[in-house]
């Protein structure tokens, strides 16, 4: 690869039941189940992974917010921290058309659409408040923080469930490949709502409590928001911006299989990982760490597992995800995971939710499985010296 | 990694559509011939209270047939909508799926609300104590382009975009670009948007539905109407179908994109980013704004939406804007929502088949300030170079630049 088609990584900024940034990620990951909780915004008794209450009003400086979506909060604030790291903080009122947006979500803004549910039962159309329809929109979220920060660059929304984050990185190559592009702001950004935990409940996907107060089988639903910010390696070196990690290939397939029956040899998840260890010109035995994108479902979990055997044999790297220690943010999940990774490769450790030492982290894997047979799986370097 | 974006040529081989005036190609360009008009009561939910309790609904269109022909009596309507356009492509393309290596065949797709009808009967159910989980199986937006990979056994990627009214013309975009990187040999390219309560109720009480007729571009028009419907697109890269002789309809050539960066529903009355995105498709397309034959606009027909769009045609094309033809579909077939930017690209093909620059129907009198060339019957040409735009809730901007066989 040459300087002019890596990708550097040039800021990370993390929003979610750790409160923000990496750092807090880190020490969130556990060796076990965490004590998930009921969301307190809502009573369905479910197990979840609320994020913390933000202070937008103090982090923007701005009170203009505090009444949008929490799915669009998280994704402004993500956002904001990330532009901070990577020294690309707009002035108030410009516009920048050189900066590019990818949104993934998986729910968009849940509660408005349960709002607008409601009130539709309840009142019929006329009790349907236009501000909360604006912002029911998937593209809602995305187009909040081009007004907020002023990139007037291309908005792409790509809704994918739990492979939003590789659909994001997978759309933010192509993107950089543009002319006039200098980043892209590759986002994602979840918040639960009452309706889609029992939704996803009712699918069994979704972990509940059982008559011992145990977590039972499933996934915890989790929220909050990652915004990465996206350079051309040869336009962050020569801004001198600090390369966090680099974006080494990208890999994005569908099992064609059966719709709510995903193929349980992982032919999908195959197909995702080789792809994306194609585009980076990378061996399998040159990965260090797998991180993991099932969601904890059984039927992930084996489809994982078969797929992983498929690509690296029997030798495969050490495993884990962050799921069972800050519970799977929904559209967010796999770029929480990518953010683990780079902390990872940053530290040259392996992190508490990954069983397993390795002498050195510098390659990572990171799996996504979506809803309806979508895969994706990234692979994350080390800055090159 | 980043890339390489080569020269390598995206063409349309076949194509597919349900609206409110047609339910296949042929059809479709019949139907604008005659200057059909698909507004009629709206009948797949009570409309009382709307502020326009008419719509451009599919009523021709036989979902059941579809869930009978797939064996699957739950399917939602977008995904029998999105079915029906991919059995008429797939004729029309004559195209084996089998020839296609799995990992080189991908599916994007556009839409707004897709799941919404299945989303709101599950969640009046749950209220009710009543649920049925099988049916959300097909609630989320990229169930339609999953079954299409099944149908086809494509492996590659499965996306839908949702960005409002630019969605799938964002699909078409990056329909270009994967072909151009090498990743894609053929990708199905589909909009979608069924009728539903919830985006009849949100445009209404956004006072954006026009109380009686739809006529974009008058200077008497005073907004939209709803409609809805699919359209698909079989696009191959030029080599690959040149190799198995596939019929060329149309080449696209370039696309561009951008956001106004202002409000989340007002335009930017400096039309800067719909002028953005229009001359970066010419760019891309390596075309002059000279050549541009014919107008496929947005012209939802609201007072604010058709104003930028005029202005940003007028920055563009210059004095030509007036003479050049233009139309706006949704005079005919409503606003499909996330369908509008395929709608608008079958729609051109459709009438060049005919020979025929589509009408824009109810238009009377042109605006003083940026006129367009609209005729409310359909007038005759051929139009070989279009750009097709959509300008988006949020201030997403999408042009397309298409040169029509």
């Amino acid at each position: 690869m040459t300087t002019d088609n890596r990708i550097a990584i040039t800021g990370l900024g993390l929003v979610g039941p750790w409160g923000t940034g990496l750092d807090g990620l880190w020490d969130a990951q556990t060796d076990g189940d965490a004590d998930f909780t009921p969301c307190s915004r809502y009573d369905n008794g479910l197990p979840a992974a609320e994020a913390q209450k933000l202070d937008l009003r103090r982090m923007l400086k701005s009170g203009q917010l505090s009444r949008a979506p929490l799915v669009s909060q998280y994704a402004v604030a993500a956002t904001h921290l990330a532009v901070t790291q990577a020294n690309m903080l707009p002035e108030r009122g410009s516009k920048n058309g050189g900066v590019g947006i990818v949104f993934g979500t998986s729910n968009g803004p849940g509660a408005a659409t349960q709002q607008i549910y409601d009130d539709l039962i309840d009142t019929g159309p006329t009790g349907v408040k236009p501000r909360v329809f604006q912002e029911s929109v998937f593209n809602a979220p995305a187009s909040l923080v081009s007004i907020h920060f002023g990139f007037a660059g291309p908005i792409q929304v790509v809704p994918a469930a739990g492979c939003s984050g590789t659909a994001v990185l997978y759309q933010a190559q192509m993107m950089l490949a543009q002319p006039g592009i200098e980043a892209v702001i590759a986002l994602c950004s979840d918040e639960m709502c009452d309706a889609i935990q029992k939704g996803l409940r009712d699918l069994k996907w979704h972990a509940d409590y059982d008559g011992q107060g145990s977590l039972t089988d499933g996934a915890v639903a989790g929220e909050g928001a990652v915004a990465m910010i996206l350079e051309r390696a040869s336009h962050a070196e020569a801004r001198g911006a600090e390369v966090l990690a680099e974006l080494a290939g990208v890999g994005l397939a569908n099992d064609a299989a059966a719709l709510g029956r995903p193929a349980k040899d992982g032919r999908g998840l195959v197909a995702a990982m080789e792809t994306a260890l194609e585009d980076a010109q990378a061996q399998a035995d040159t990965v260090d760490m797998i991180l993991t994108g099932s969601a904890a479902t059984k039927i992930e979990d084996q489809l994982e597992s078969a797929a992983i055997t498929t690509v690296f044999g029997a030798q495969s790297p050490a495993q884990g995800s962050s799921k069972r220690s800050t519970g799977f943010a929904m559209g967010t999940a796999a770029l929480v995971e990518i953010a683990l990774a780079v902390a990872a490769i940053n530290r040259n450790a392996t992190p508490a939710s990954v069983a397993g030492d390795t002498p050195k982290i510098d390659a990572v894997l990171c799996n996504a499985i979506g809803l309806n047979g979508q895969f994706g799986a990234t692979l994350i370097k080390g800055a090159a010296a | 990694m980043i890339p390489h974006m080569s020269n390598r040529g995206a063409v349309v081989t076949g194509c597919g559509v349900i609206n409110a005036i047609a339910t296949d190609f042929d059809g479709f360009g019949s139907a604008m011939a005659q200057a059909q008009s698909g507004l009629g009561d709206i009948n797949s939910f009570p409309a009382d209270g709307l502020r326009n309790p008419r719509a451009c609904e599919a009523s021709g269109f036989d979902a059941e047939a579809i869930r009978i022909k797939r064996g699957d009596k739950r399917m939602d309507r977008s995904s029998a909508l999105t079915l029906a356009a991919f059995d008429q492509a797939m004729e029309m393309a004559q195209l084996d799926p089998a020839t296609v290596n799995p990992r080189r065949g991908a599916v994007l797709s556009g839409s707004t609300l897709g799941g919404a009808r299945t989303g709101m009967g599950y969640y009046r159910g749950q209220r009710a104590g009543k649920r049925r989980p099988s049916t959300l199986r097909d609630y989320s937006l990229h169930s339609p382009g999953y079954r299409l990979c099944i149908e086809t056994g494509f492996m590659g990627p499965n996306l839908v975009y949702s960005t409002a009214c630019t969605s799938s013309n964002l699909a078409l975009a990056t329909a270009q670009d994967l072909i151009r990187a090498g990743k894609a040999d053929v990708v199905l390219v589909a909009g979608f948007d069924p009728m539903s309560e919830v985006s009849a109720a949100g445009f209404s009480v956004m006072r954006n539905v026009s109380p009686e007729l739809c006529r974009p571009f008058d200077k008497d028009r005073q907004g939209l109407v709803l409609g809805e419907g699919s359209a698909l697109m079989i696009v191959e890269a030029e080599d690959f179908a040149a190799k198995r002789g596939a019929p060329v309809m149309a080449k696209l050539r370039g696309y561009g994109l951008s956001s106004d960066a202002h409000h989340m529903t007002a335009p930017d009355v400096t039309a800067q980013g719909p002028m953005a995105a229009m001359r970066k498709a010419l760019e891309m397309g390596g075309a002059d704004a000279a050549q541009v034959d014919f107008i496929c606009a947005h012209g939802t027909g609201t007072l604010h939406n058709d104003a930028i769009e005029a202005k940003a045609l007028h920055g563009v094309l210059g004095e030509r804007a007036a003479e050049v033809p233009a139309a706006s579909i949704k005079s005919m077939v409503g606003h499909t929502l996330g369908a509008a930017g395929t709608m608008n690209a079958v729609a051109a093909m459709a009438a060049r088949a005919k020979n025929i620059i589509p009408p824009t129907v109810n238009f009377r009198e042109a605006e003083a300030n940026n006129p367009l060339s609209c005729a409310p019957e359909a007038r005759t040409g051929q139009p070989s170079l279009v750009l097709s735009n959509t300008l988006g809730f949020g201030g997403s901007n999408c042009s397309v630049l298409m040169e029509l066989a």
